[in-house]
């Protein structure tokens, strides 16, 4: 379970959250909703850990998987490899298993055939692709998505997150979204303005 | 037969330098005779015929393996000590206060005056050394620091994101982040280095040395002894740098295999 207490949070001058307490269950799928500037992105990156707040507490699972806007591929490793990185320390012990797995979740996400490719070598859709796996297989309670299908085209879009959804069962999904159709079937936290 | 257009562009980059090449030395020729005074200005064939007669000379390979050895010592302690304190100053704000106008100070410092009073201080023949080493040293510092800074913040989160660690964001994204600049900077100091040795040789005048040799040339006026030792100089350092690109470029494939 995520659990914000009473966490404010500004950036230099600027107050994004002042007292904002919430509770995200175990499992599920959570949509963030609300317009530029109230904080969506920063709610991610405090449930990521990425941001500390000047006030208040954030409970959250030790491992926290996130899909950022931007793909954040390493350039200098393949697409498998880039997956391969995030496995648990007993899985990377072994490269020939390490490899296998990465495999799998490549495979899961459509990019079977892309193992050996760069990110350079690949397109915008499959790099997201690349790193939807990469996220996925890290094997963490907690799936943070921040709007990472955004730049594609609305049907690339429509299907990753379909991918994304579905690969995520079992786990808590958070999706930060602009697009209430993107929260169809979701439960919405909404945010306002501060 | 290929038609000019048709020859391969490696073909032609060699084919076009060694065009230039003759144009030099046509001019060189062309000015020596000019001149007329071999003790001035002798002529291509001259400083060739000066090269050949040394080559079968035993001291002449001890001469250039006792230079080369005190560059390639020098320029390792350099990259090594550059890359340490460059680590150093990266985790270690303190350190990078003080080591910092240090280094600024030894960058705008001129080699000669290195090289005097490094001569008061130490042997002769370990001069050579010293300067390389300071010559090669704030090079690779600069560009390692550079490039550490420059590491994309972005791929530092999402490592930190994805629970890699010190060790493992050290390894998979700050080393193969800082390696261009730092392969870059590795083969600009080499022929710094390589100059300052010889610079500090022909100073302190040590055993084994061109820079001696280049000096005894001076004194006795042997011009064509001068050019002879100086064209090698300038052959072993495009030799040396043509390696150390080489080994880079290989390194860079074995990375990517």
């Amino acid at each position: 379970m995520i659990e914000l207490d009473r966490v404010s949070f500004s950036y230099g001058e600027k107050r994004i959250f002042s007292s904002l307490s919430l509770c995200l269950p175990d499992a599920g799928q959570v949509a963030v909703l609300g317009p530029s500037g109230c904080g969506k992105t920063t709610l991610l990156r405090l449930i990521a850990g990425l941001e500390t707040p000047d006030a208040g507490s954030i409970r959250r699972p030790e491992r926290v998987a996130c899909c950022f806007q931007e793909d954040r591929l390493l350039p200098w490793y393949t697409a498998r490899e880039n997956v391969a990185l995030v496995l648990p320390r007993s899985a990377r012990r072994d490269k020939a298993r390490a490899a296998r797995l990465a495999q799998g979740w490549l495979e899961r996400v459509g990019l079977g055939s892309e193992g050996d490719a760069y990110p350079d070598a690949l397109s915008g859709g499959m790099k997201r692709r690349v790193a939807l796996a990469r996220a996925l297989a890290y094997d963490a309670p907690v799936l943070l998505l921040d709007e990472p299908f955004r730049a594609l085209d609305e049907q690339t879009h429509a299907d990753m997150l379909r991918l994304a959804r579905s690969l995520s069962q079992g786990r808590l999904l958070v999706l930060v979204t602009h697009d209430e159709r993107d929260a169809e079937g979701m439960e919405i936290l909404r945010l306002g303005c501060p | 037969m290929k038609r000019p257009d048709a020859i391969r562009p490696r073909a032609r980059v060699l084919l076009e330098r060694a065009g230039v090449l003759l144009l030099y030395l046509l001019v060189w020729a062309i000015a020596a005779r000019a001149v007329d005074v071999p003790l001035l200005l002798p002529s291509p064939a001259a400083v060739l015929a000066r090269l050949l007669s040394l080559l079968p000379q035993n001291t002449f390979w001890l001469t250039l393996g006792g230079t080369l050895l005190r560059t390639l010592y020098a320029y390792a302690l350099g990259v090594v000590l550059a890359v340490l304190l460059a680590a150093l100053c990266c985790r270690f704000r303190a350190a990078d206060l003080l080591l910092s106008p240090l280094l600024s100070a030894v960058r705008a410092t001129p080699v000669t005056s290195f090289i005097v009073l490094a001569l008061v201080w130490l042997s002769s023949a370990r001069v050579p050394v010293l300067t390389g080493l300071l010559m090669t040293l704030p090079v690779v510092y600069s560009a390692v620091v550079q490039a550490v800074r420059a590491v994309d913040s972005r791929l530092l989160e999402m490592a930190r994101v994805h629970g890699f660690g010190p060790g493992r964001t050290l390894r998979h994204v700050v080393v193969p982040s800082v390696l261009p600049a730092f392969t870059q900077s590795c083969l600009a100091a080499i022929g710094l280095c390589w100059k300052a040795v010889v610079a500090a040789e022909v100073i302190g005048v040590p055993k084994l040395a061109v820079g001696s040799r280049l000096y005894e040339a001076k004194i006795y006026l042997e011009t064509d002894s001068l050019l002879a030792w100086t064209l090698t100089i300038v052959l072993l350092s495009v030799l040396l740098e043509a390696l150390l690109r080489r080994a880079a470029r290989r390194f860079a494939e074995v990375r990517h295999d």
